[in-house]
């Protein structure tokens, strides 16, 4: 072994020489190395640690202010539902009342326009009445005169003798809620009067009348009760004349 | 006998060049040995540390048998 | 613009001096006088007395790079010592690269013993620090070459040259140029009166006439005694720790009683293996020492070898190889003991029973 270099001083010296190595490594080096190194090792930890709080609590923030952001986001989306609803409402309202007003306007309108052509239907009545008179006197002489004349022309316009509404003579109406009336010139209040009198005394008092003005029946009354139309008017006689001149 | 003494000497150096073939399956034990670490450690490189430390020492004990050889080689030339 | 300037001349430095030593090299080895010739080295396994004699011990070169590798760690942890009493952030330079390798050390022990790393660490980190420094020490210039002149007993010595004298000291090379037969051999009187006729006064004084180197300085694992000592240092203390950590019951790995008594015919087989663990012990410490050794002993003798052969540029590369391997080694001792001394510690089929 001596030749390998194998040799017992040598070998003891380097055991010896790695105690001390061991012993002087240990106290001067791995010690204090180990140490500062888990030291170091437990700050990077503790940083870490301090590092996973602040990003829960990052994270709890977010979420909270995400919370928060939902629920002002619900109320501004609730509150402008609300006042998309109310403004709609409002609208519907006006639009509602402009209608009505509308509608009103037109009624009003309407009814004078109709009360114009009242007037002045009523207006030509009266010369109406004079034309006819000066047209019959010359047809038939001065037989009439003219007070009888008008009575006559009366009659025929309002269809009312003596007090009396002729179309009403022997029919039979009742039962019906409303009566409408219809003649070819507006009647005058007192023929109106008369009319309704009448019509009332037929029908019952709790019936309305209305009175409607129609040129086309040329004379004569026409009255609506219910479903039933009593025809006086000089049209519908001229009508039957034709029919049973046939 | 001065022939001889070359002959022996001659003979011995040859003996530890033959002993010295135990370090062909060493050579090739090592090789083997890293071969697999190294494919084991790219297949699953998060266990690296374990196969490497198991590699070394698998390629430790394959070494062994070249560093028998290579005493074997030394002893024959230097002691025997 | 002086910024890239910089770097760039300082390439071309480095530049120019690698191809002036090469040049130096090629005109040393091919084209100068035979004197600056390398020649090619002595093979000799047992370490070398230098002279020196400390207590009447014999200081052998390999002792000596042994205690230049303890001085440069003892630096190295005094420094340290004074620098952690004092901080606690890292150091810096030289001393961050040392805390980076202890601190590598120790995670590797603390991965593979566990709460015993504590215990085992000291041993396994100066094991590679050891290991390691030596391996790295032996790459300085003037190892293995420069040393003291001795008379060669048999083959072929080189005639001394005398290079420079100092009052009294003198400085001798070798000439490449002057092979000397030793005197052992037959015809050696007459070379020998030749070579003294054509050296004349340059021999005067001359510690011999056929002269070989012992260098001062050798490679610490070139002695067979350095790993040795660690490797039954290391197979020692792993029957420590195992008694240390497990009590008298660490040697029941090695007689399985138990195994003999209940086990069958299979319990006498085991039985026998466990004897076979004593003989694994002991090849543990020759596979151990013969490892490092061969290892750092076999690319000594390369490098000197291919040194001698061709002196430009290959050896380089070849001390690229050594610093490698010194590393690698040392790594390997170091995890080998780590694996050993921490296996120790754990019972022995522990994993058996999971």
């Amino acid at each position: 072994m001596d030749k390998l270099g194998l040799n017992l001083g040598f070998f003891l010296f380097q055991v010896f020489n790695f105690t001390v190595m061991v012993i002087l490594l240990y106290a001067w080096a791995y010690k204090p190395i180990v140490r500062s190194l888990e030291k170091r090792r437990e700050k990077i930890a503790q940083g870490l640690e301090d590092a996973r709080i602040a990003a829960e609590a990052r994270a709890n923030a977010e979420k909270e202010a995400a919370k928060i952001l939902a629920e002002a986001q619900a109320k501004a989306g609730q509150i402008v539902r609300e006042a998309t609803e109310r403004a709609e409402a409002a609208a519907k309202d006006v639009r509602a009342a402009a209608e009505a007003e509308i509608a009103k306007a037109r009624e009003s309108a309407l009814a004078e326009a109709e009360g114009e052509r009242n007037r002045m239907l009523g207006d030509l009545r009266g010369q109406v009445a004079a034309l006819a008179i000066a047209a019959a006197q010359k047809l038939v002489g001065e037989t009439l005169d003219e007070k009888r004349q008008h009575a006559l022309i009366n009659e025929f316009f309002s269809g009312v003798k003596a007090g009396k509404v002729v179309v009403l003579e022997g029919a039979e109406v009742s039962g019906a809620a409303a009566a409408e009336v219809t003649s070819a010139l507006p009647l005058t209040p007192e023929e109106q009067e008369a009319v309704k009198k009448d019509v009332l005394a037929k029908m019952g008092k709790q019936a309305t009348v209305a009175f409607r003005v129609d040129p086309s029946i040329l004379g004569g009354l026409v009255i609506k009760v219910g479903d039933k139309v009593l025809d006086g008017s000089v049209a519908a006689q001229l009508e039957g004349l034709r029919q049973s001149l046939k | 006998m001065e022939f001889n003494q070359f002959f022996v000497d001659g003979l011995k150096l040859l003996g530890a060049g033959i002993a010295m073939l135990g370090a062909i399956g060493a050579g090739a034990g090592v090789g083997i040995a890293a071969s697999g670490g190294v494919q084991a450690m790219g297949r699953n490189p998060d266990a690296a540390p374990i196969i490497q430390t198991n590699m070394i020492l698998g390629m430790a004990f394959a070494e062994a048998v070249a560093i028998y050889a290579l005493a074997v080689a030394l002893i024959i030339i230097f002691v025997g | 613009m002086s910024s890239e300037a910089k770097p760039k001349k300082r390439f071309h430095i480095k530049t120019t001096l690698i191809l002036g030593l090469f040049a130096l090299g090629i005109y040393a080895a091919f084209i100068g006088p035979s004197i600056l010739k390398p020649i090619s080295p002595v093979v000799v396994l047992p370490p070398e007395e230098t002279g020196l004699k400390i207590f009447g011990f014999p200081i052998t070169n390999t002792i000596a790079a042994t205690l230049l590798a303890d001085l440069i760690l003892i630096i190295l942890a005094v420094s340290a010592y004074r620098f952690y009493r004092q901080h606690e952030d890292a150091p810096k330079g030289l001393l961050n690269a040392f805390e980076a390798i202890v601190e590598f050390l120790w995670n590797t022990v603390q991965g593979s013993a566990g709460k015993w790393a504590k215990r085992i660490m000291p041993i396994v980190a100066t094991i590679f620090l050891l290991i390691f420094t030596a391996n790295m020490v032996k790459m300085i210039p003037g190892f293995e070459s420069i040393g003291r002149l001795q008379q060669v007993h048999e083959g072929t010595g080189y005639a001394p040259v005398a290079l420079l004298h100092i009052g009294d000291f003198t400085l001798w090379t070798i000439d490449k140029g002057q092979p000397v037969e030793a005197a052992a051999h037959g015809e050696a009187a007459a070379t020998e009166g030749h070579a003294a006729a054509t050296e004349g006064h340059a021999a005067e004084g001359a510690p011999c006439t056929a002269c070989e180197v012992v260098p001062f300085l050798r490679g610490t694992a070139t002695d067979i005694n350095f790993p040795f000592a660690l490797a039954v240092i290391t197979v020692l203390l792993t029957q420590v720790y195992g008694v240390w950590a497990q009590g008298p019951k660490y040697f029941e790995k090695f007689f399985q009683v138990k195994q003999l008594i209940n086990g069958g015919p299979f319990g006498a087989i085991n039985f026998g293996v466990g004897l076979l663990e004593i003989i694994l012990e002991f090849a543990k410490i020759l596979s151990f020492g013969f490892r490092l050794f061969g290892n750092i002993f076999a690319g000594a003798l390369l490098l000197s070898i291919i040194g001698a052969l061709t002196a430009v540029a290959v050896p380089a590369g070849l001390y690229l190889f050594e610093v490698f391997f010194g590393i690698i080694q040392a790594y390997v001792f170091f995890l080998l003991a780590t694996i050993f001394l921490s296996g120790a510690t754990v019972a022995h089929g522990h994993e058996e029973h999971h």
